[in-house]
């Protein structure tokens, strides 16, 4: 069996070989099957795997598309976060402005109005001394009075009106028209 | 060229006849002398043929990853997204992706060794003894394998439920419990047998044939045993899953 002569000269080892007789190898059949197997199965995997291959690649080219537009909303928010921030700060200012200007103001009213109290005050005070001063006139002019009264009652004794009541008549008796 | 049919293996001297009977060989071997153990040398070379084979392809695909499949890696990826399906519809969603690698592993290997043997020209080279052909149609590897699988889905059932998964063999009544320990024998005597007998009869039709009628004739026949080798493959890969996921799945 062993007619291919190189195995003969390099055996394989000890009773390997070489078998060459075509029909006894079934090497025709063999390559048919093979032939045949090649084709129509190597055929279908090829569609397969670039079917396989074409998803892939569109779920890539879809991903990056996705990621692209993730990154740019991203900016976006970024941007408008920004937008944010500055409105914040403006508006921080803003109302520190404010709260000053509405101190300055409250101040100044209270100031006003300070120094209408004191006004006030001493318009009052300044009543109320002459309400005084009233009370302590008229006291004086009705003690005044009563002292005058008083002055005058005392001597009014019966004997003075006697004197004076003659002084009167007498006065009318000479009374001469 | 017929040395693949049964024959009783007599050349040995013993003197007792249940030595004879006992020494029922499928075809012939060559043998390997490993002290006092024989090997099936013809079986060992085909396997590390086809591992090697199938180590050097995977390193060629695998060792460039690109994020866009291209080439080779296209083809891996699609054999490994095929297996991942074939563990998901067989053990489930929770745990199917722990036995992605072994499931791929059986089937890539058995898938492999029965086209090899299909379409290669193994006849080219010829032994002392015996000849070389797929690795699956020897009994040996195809027990092997089947003992691997009764094994992990021991493994896989008692890491998943503890000693609580022997509560099966008494699982929906107690008296079925022999034909519960029965299972565990016949699966992996299944499993071997069927992927074993379909690899050898195949190889036997195709020699017969080709020994009735060199030529054209046997290549619709060659043609269907590519395609049951395919299926067979498939078949293992796909029981060894169904194994795995009935001896994990909750028992209600």
């Amino acid at each position: 069996m062993n007619l291919l002569t190189i195995f003969n000269i390099l055996p394989l080892g000890e009773g390997f070989g070489f078998n060459d007789n075509i029909l006894e190898t079934n090497i025709i059949n063999l390559a048919a099957v093979v032939g045949i197997v090649v084709f129509f199965v190597g055929k279908n995997f090829s569609i397969l795997l670039e079917n396989r291959q074409q998803t892939i690649l569109n779920n890539l080219r879809e991903a990056n598309q996705r990621a692209s537009e993730a990154l740019e909303r991203y900016n976006q928010a970024k941007k408008q976060l920004e937008l944010a921030e500055k409105k914040a700060k403006d508006i921080r200012q803003e109302g520190t402005l404010k709260a000053r200007q509405e101190k300055e103001n409250c101040f100044n009213q209270y100031k006003l109005d300070l120094v209408r109290l004191e006004e006030y005050k001493q318009e009052t005070l300044q009543f109320y001394q002459q309400k005084a001063f009233q009370q302590i006139y008229v006291s004086i002019v009705s003690r005044a009075l009563g002292e005058v009264k008083q002055k005058f009652n005392k001597p009014l004794s019966e004997q003075f009106h006697a004197t004076i009541n003659n002084f009167v008549i007498a006065r009318l008796t000479e009374y001469n028209p | 060229m017929i040395e693949h049919i049964f024959i009783f293996n007599n050349s040995t001297s013993l003197s007792n006849p249940v030595f004879d009977i006992s020494e029922v060989a499928v075809g012939q071997h060559l043998y390997w002398q490993i002290g006092d153990y024989q090997l099936h040398g013809q079986v060992l070379i085909t396997s590390w043929i086809v591992l090697g084979g199938v180590i050097i392809f995977t390193l060629l695909a695998n060792s460039d990853l690109k994020p866009l499949p291209v080439g080779l890696q296209n083809f891996t990826e699609l054999v490994t997204e095929f297996i991942r399906d074939l563990a998901k519809t067989q053990i489930g969603e929770e745990e199917y992706l722990k036995w992605v690698p072994f499931l791929g592993t059986i089937f890539i290997f058995v898938f492999v060794s029965n086209w090899a043997g299909a379409l290669l020209p193994w006849r080219l080279i010829e032994l002392p003894n015996g000849e070389l052909a797929a690795p699956t149609n020897d009994i040996n590897t195809t027990v092997s394998l089947a003992l691997l699988t009764s094994v992990s889905y021991f493994y896989a059932g008692i890491r998943k439920k503890g000693l609580g998964y022997f509560k099966r063999y008494i699982q929906p009544v107690v008296f079925l419990l022999p034909l519960n320990v029965l299972e565990d024998f016949s699966k992996p005597l299944s499993l071997s047998f069927r992927l074993f007998g379909n690899i050898l009869a195949d190889e036997l039709i195709v020699g017969v044939l080709v020994a009735l009628v060199p030529l054209f004739v046997p290549i619709p026949l060659m043609l269907l045993g590519v395609f049951t080798s395919a299926i067979q493959a498939l078949v293992f890969a796909t029981l060894a899953g169904a194994y795995i996921g009935e001896s994990i799945e909750d028992h209600h």
